[in-house]
C-alpha cells in the first residue's frame, strides 16, 4: 500500500521507470515518459504524455515546453490530470 | 477489360497524385490506417442507376459517387491545411469534368464534410472528405464497354 509521498516518490526512480526531463535550461525533474502507439481516425501516431510528483509539476501551467533529452524532443504541455499524488502531463510535439 | 467504375477510380487516383500537399501519398480502398501524412485516400461509394437510363436505347448510365478522404496531422491550423488539400483535389478534379474518358459525361463536387478533429495524439490529427458524383455509361450488356 503507498501511504507516503516518499511511496510515490519511489517509483520514480531514474534507474528504472522515470529519466530526468528538463523545464527549462537548468530546471529538471524526474518523470516517466510514456509513448505508446495511437490509431485515431485511421491515422497512426504516438500518445505521450508525463507523469510527474504532483509537487514537482505545480508550477507548470499549459503551455510549458518540457525537453525530454533521452530521445532529443521538445513537447508543449496541452492539459494536466493532476491526481491523488501524480499528475499526467499530455504532450504536443514542437 | 475492366468495370468502367474501375477505370475511373484509377483516373481519380491519377489525376490526385501528386499534388502540393499530399503528394504521392494517394490510396485506394485504404484498409490500413495511415502513417505518412498529409494524405488522401480514395473510395467508392454508391455506383446506382441514373435516370437517364431511359432515355438512351442502347446505353445504361449511371452516377458513382466517389469520396476522396484527406488525412492530416499538423500543430498549424488543421483546418487552414484541409482547406488547402480540398482546393488542390477540387483543382485537379476540376480541371476536365469528364476526367479525360470518353464515356463519362460529367465529374461534379458533391460536397465536403465537416472536420474531424482529434487530439489524442503528440500532434493534432484530422481528416475530412469530399464526394464527388460522377456521372458515367457503359452499354447494357456490359460494365465494361
Amino acid at each position: 500500500m503507498i501511504e507516503t509521498i516518499e511511496d510515490t516518490r519511489s517509483f520514480f526512480d531514474s534507474g528504472e521507470f522515470a529519466e530526468v526531463v528538463y523545464l527549462g535550461a537548468n530546471i529538471s525533474i524526474l518523470g516517466i515518459f510514456d509513448s505508446n502507439f495511437d490509431e485515431t481516425i485511421d491515422i497512426t501516431g504516438r500518445r505521450v504524455g508525463l507523469r510527474c510528483i504532483n509537487s514537482d509539476v505545480t508550477g507548470v501551467n499549459i503551455g510549458a515546453s518540457i525537453t525530454i533529452n533521452r530521445i532529443d524532443a521538445m513537447y508543449t504541455v496541452r492539459a494536466k490530470e493532476v491526481g491523488a499524488r501524480t499528475t499526467l502531463l499530455i504532450l504536443e510535439q514542437i | 477489360m475492366t468495370h468502367r467504375a474501375e477505370t475511373i477510380l484509377e483516373t481519380v487516383k491519377t489525376l490526385l497524385t501528386g499534388l502540393t500537399t499530399t503528394g504521392i501519398r494517394v490510396e485506394r480502398a485504404r484498409v490500413w490506417p495511415v502513417d505518412e501524412l498529409p494524405a488522401l485516400s480514395i473510395f467508392k461509394s454508391d455506383d446506382l442507376r441514373s435516370d437517364e437510363e431511359e432515355t438512351l436505347d442502347d446505353q445504361f448510365t449511371r452516377d458513382l459517387t466517389i469520396n476522396v478522404q484527406a488525412y492530416v496531422a499538423t500543430v498549424d491550423n488543421v483546418e487552414t491545411v484541409l482547406n488547402a488539400i480540398a482546393a488542390e483535389v477540387f483543382a485537379a478534379m476540376s480541371a476536365d469534368n469528364t476526367l479525360g474518358l470518353g464515356f463519362v459525361f460529367n465529374a461534379l463536387l458533391i460536397g465536403e464534410t465537416e472536420p474531424i478533429i482529434e487530439r489524442t495524439q503528440d500532434i493534432p490529427i484530422a481528416t475530412m472528405t469530399s464526394g464527388w458524383l460522377v456521372s458515367y455509361q457503359h452499354s447494357k450488356t456490359s460494365a465494361e464497354s
